[in-house]
């Protein structure tokens, strides 16, 4: 009955979030205050109509009202509370409602911090960030209605996908949806920017701090993705350029352009037209990617939600296309750059360089990812694009990607003369050299040498770049040198945020050079008592244990770690299935994971038989794969740092000096 | 019983719309769109000009700008902080002079100066005595919108220039 509710208020929200489109739009071509406004209530009352409607499903879900064939299909009553309130998004209906809810929450957000400010462009902004809630409130009332009944009460419902049952995957679709949906918010500024004929001096400042939020979200929602990946999967691997995760990826590399390219915008007026490009390519990727995790357009792990949205996103996302083309086209003159780059050598030409690397590697994945699908449709035969092929292309284009990250704070505005060149690489240049130099004794791998290498020099800069800093603050300014460093994060935290950001994704690169070229595996059957030796460990199989769990039996087999020359024991892992009631041939792997700093040893439980007198694993020795999860943790840490306010403060609406000195005629 | 949630949905429908269109139909008068003027187009600019002065300082002390590339590009900044502010000056003559102000917009941004302690620094910065919003806003009226303005001293330049009237530098295209 409350469900009839449900669906009936989301109907409300659809015809208010039209009203508002026009009304944005109308009320600001035509300076229409009171239009504007109504747009902004609009706005306020499309969200309390969505939060809502998101309050009742959850209720149905946490109340176990199986006769809506949504809870039904991803709920039972002996799922634990916690996946029951995640079960919102476990399937294709509650996570358009979830998205449709961060979506509001953003705008309402956005309103509100913009109530007395940029009052040519907010009507704009409002009018667009409905279209996008329209979208989604379109697949929800028609395609996709998440409080759909049937005319019975079942007893109990099928239970949440086996492979949802897990901390990371409850954490990760949140993540990755906060990430996603903030990415609209840009874009909203973008169009708004457009169609109010200017792009103003402070645009790129308001824009830069409200792409970083989601970016950091859509970065920790990736990695742990790639966390679960690495725990659950069992392949030993974290990231296999499969068509979701690269989904995921694609609006990151060009957001991450984004960014950057937006610091030109602010300090030299130019690259305009790239940024309004690379703002309207995130919002597309965004809502491609989440098209191709709903359609089954592209076969995929993740692609277990198939319905028919499909076509909804194939018209939505031809009207982005092509109506932002005809906007862009429309106002290219005012998209001019103020000013010429310089030098070659110059931050300006770093930049550029930087965007067109980010742009080549998601053209690469964006190719790869869809080449089987358009392989199909035009020769009849699908190719695979796998693994390979990625790495092949991505992985030059990231290392050269890390090189600029390194070379490119070292540069100046403008120009930089060959005497400060010398005086900026010298020192990152020798020690990168020497570390090369001596890691050839250690592995002939070029690729990771060359790998490491990059890490090493990044390091290296960032590293002068804060003695510098600090030497800097002390020369001016006496201060000691924590207090010159905790000044550099306070009132530089855009450059020394960033250079935070830059050693956490410099981990991640250490991480994936370990895993890839240095990993080493073996598979096995032991025996009770039997052990297996494998880079300097010996695993000795102990015997199964079972342990019962609300929904699912676990199957433990516990496996004793020792240092193979020594006999030391460091401890013991045990690698699980779990097989879940509802689900008896889906079940789960529970990898049994030993982390250090240097290595992991990774092991995965194939089968059993016996009763457990054998049992058949595949292990695994992972180098420095530690590192890609305290490089997430530096890179949000580093974001957090860049995203503090000025302690300055004021801006353009700030008090000025009024001070008694005559002006001069 | 169909009706409970026909009519609860109905309810809610109708007053979450009385809102929106509350602005419609309400006898106030109707609100004044405050124009994003080129008083705040221009002081953001001053800002940014200032900032960038203080990054290439910056930059200067930590070695990646030469001693020349410096002085020049430090006084093509000044010239330009100075142009924004004598285009501030005309519109609100109250706000900002020239060359002290320069330094002492500076000195509020490095907040270094010895025996300029963050008291006296606020000190200095007087009560606005523009006209505020309740947010504490400028709220002047438009002054003309023009699109353009030079980069190096800072004066609008009409659509169609090629040249800056006022300093000669060529328009970038």
């Amino acid at each position: 009955m409350i469900f009839n509710l449900g669906y009936l208020i989301l109907v409300t929200a659809l015809v208010l979030s039209v009203y508002g489109l026009i009304a944005g739009f109308w009320g600001g071509g035509r300076r229409n205050t009171r239009l504007i406004q109504s747009s902004y209530n609009a706005t306020y009352g499309v969200a309390g109509l969505v939060t809502l409607a998101s309050i009742i499903l959850w209720y149905g879900l946490l109340t176990d009202q199986f006769q809506v064939v949504y809870v039904w299909n991803h709920s039972e009553r002996a799922l634990p509370t916690f996946y029951k309130f995640a079960a919102m998004w476990g399937g294709q209906d509650g996570s358009l409602l979830f998205w449709c809810l961060i979506l509001t929450g953003y705008s309402v957000a956005v309103m509100i911090f913009f109530r007395h400010k940029q009052q040519q462009l907010m009507p704009y902004v409002s009018a667009t960030m409905h279209g996008t809630v329209l979208f989604f409130l379109v697949l929800l009332v028609f395609a996709a209605n998440p409080f759909r009944m049937v005319a019975f009460i079942p007893p109990d419902g099928q239970g949440l996908n086996p492979l949802l049952q897990n901390y990371w995957m409850v954490i990760h679709p949140v993540m990755l949806y906060l990430g996603y949906v903030g990415l609209a918010v840009p874009f909203a500024f973008a169009v708004g920017a457009l169609l109010n004929g200017r792009v103003g001096a402070d645009w790129g400042r308001i824009v830069r701090r409200w792409t970083l939020v989601p970016w950091m979200f859509l970065a920790a929602g990736i990695l742990m993705g790639s966390q679960w990946a690495y725990m659950e999967l069992g392949w030993g691997g974290y990231w296999a350029w499969d068509p979701v995760e690269n989904a995921s990826f694609l609006p990151w590399l060009t957001a991450t352009a984004f960014l950057h390219s937006i610091i030109i915008q602010e300090q030299r007026g130019s690259l305009k037209a790239w940024n309004m490009i690379m703002v309207w390519m995130t919002y597309f990727l965004v809502i491609l990617g989440t098209f191709t995790t709903r359609s089954g357009i592209i076969e995929s792990v993740h692609s277990f939600a198939r319905s028919d949205v499909g076509i909804y996103f194939l018209v939505f996302l031809v009207i982005v296309l092509f109506g932002y083309l005809i906007l862009l086209l429309m106002r290219w003159s005012i998209l001019r750059d103020e000013h010429q780059v310089d030098s070659l050598l110059s931050r300006e030409s770093a930049f550029v360089a930087n965007n067109w690397l980010f742009t080549g590697i998601a053209f690469a994945t964006l190719w790869g990812t869809f080449f089987p699908l358009f392989s199909e449709i035009i020769t009849r035969e699908r190719i695979s694009v796998a693994a390979p092929f990625f790495n092949k292309v991505n992985g030059p284009l990231f290392i050269l990607l890390l090189v600029l990250m390194g070379i490119g704070p070292l540069m100046g505005w403008r120009r930089t003369t060959p005497a400060a060149l010398r005086k900026q690489f010298t020192w990152p240049v020798t020690v990168t050299l020497l570390f090369a130099a001596t890691f050839t004794f250690f592995s002939r791998q070029p690729y990771a040498i060359v790998g490491l290498a990059a890490c090493v020099f990044v390091t290296a800069t960032v590293v002068q770049e804060y003695v510098r800093g600090v030497i800097a603050r002390r020369t001016t300014n006496n201060e000691s040198p924590p207090v010159a460093m905790g000044n550099l994060l306070r009132r530089n935290g855009r450059r020394y945020g960033g250079y935070i950001v830059h050693i956490g994704i410099v981990l991640i690169g250490v991480a994936v050079v370990g895993n890839s070229f240095y990993q080493s595996t073996t598979s096995v059957t032991l025996d009770t008592g039997e052990g297996v030796t494998l880079s300097g460990y010996r695993l000795v199989y102990q015997g199964m244990e079972q342990r019962r769990q609300a929904n699912l039996t676990e199957y433990a087999a516990i496996l004793q770690v020792q240092a193979a020359d020594a006999g030391t024991v460091f401890g013991s892992i045990a690698p699980r299935r779990n097989i879940y009631d509802k689900a008896p041939d889906m079940p789960t792997s529970e990898v049994g994971l030993r982390m250090t700093i240097f290595e992991d040893v990774y092991v995965v439980l194939n089968g059993w038989d016996q009763n457990g007198a054998q049992a058949t694993f595949t292990i695994y020795v992972n180098p420095l794969t530690i590192w890609m999860w305290i490089g997430g943790v530096v890179l949000v840490l580093g974001t957090l740092v860049a995203i503090w306010p000025h302690p300055t403060g004021q801006r353009a609406t700030a008090a000025v000096p009024t001070q008694a000195a005559g002006v001069p005629a | 019983m169909l009706w409970i949630p026909l009519a609860a949905a109905l309810l809610i429908s109708l007053g979450v719309i009385w809102y929106v269109i509350w602005p419609l139909v309400n006898g106030n008068p109707a609100p004044v769109l405050i124009e994003d003027d080129r008083l705040t187009e221009l002081l953001t600019r001053k800002d940014a000009a200032l900032q960038s002065i203080k990054e290439l300082e910056f930059d200067y002390q930590v070695g990646k700008v030469a001693p020349e590339d410096y002085e020049r590009f430090n006084q093509q900044l000044r010239r330009q902080a100075i142009g924004l502010l004598q285009q501030i000056e005309k519109i609100a003559p109250e706000v900002g002079q020239l060359d002290d102000a320069v330094e002492a917009e500076i000195a509020r941004y490095r907040k270094v100066q010895p025996g300029l302690t963050p008291a006296l620094a606020a000190a200095t910065i007087a009560a606005p005595a523009l006209p505020h919003n309740a947010n504490g806003e400028i709220t002047n009226g438009s002054v003309g919108s023009a699109h353009r303005f030079c980069t190096q001293c800072g004066q609008p330049i009409g659509a169609d220039h090629k040249f800056c009237a006022h300093c000669g530098t060529p328009v970038a295209v």
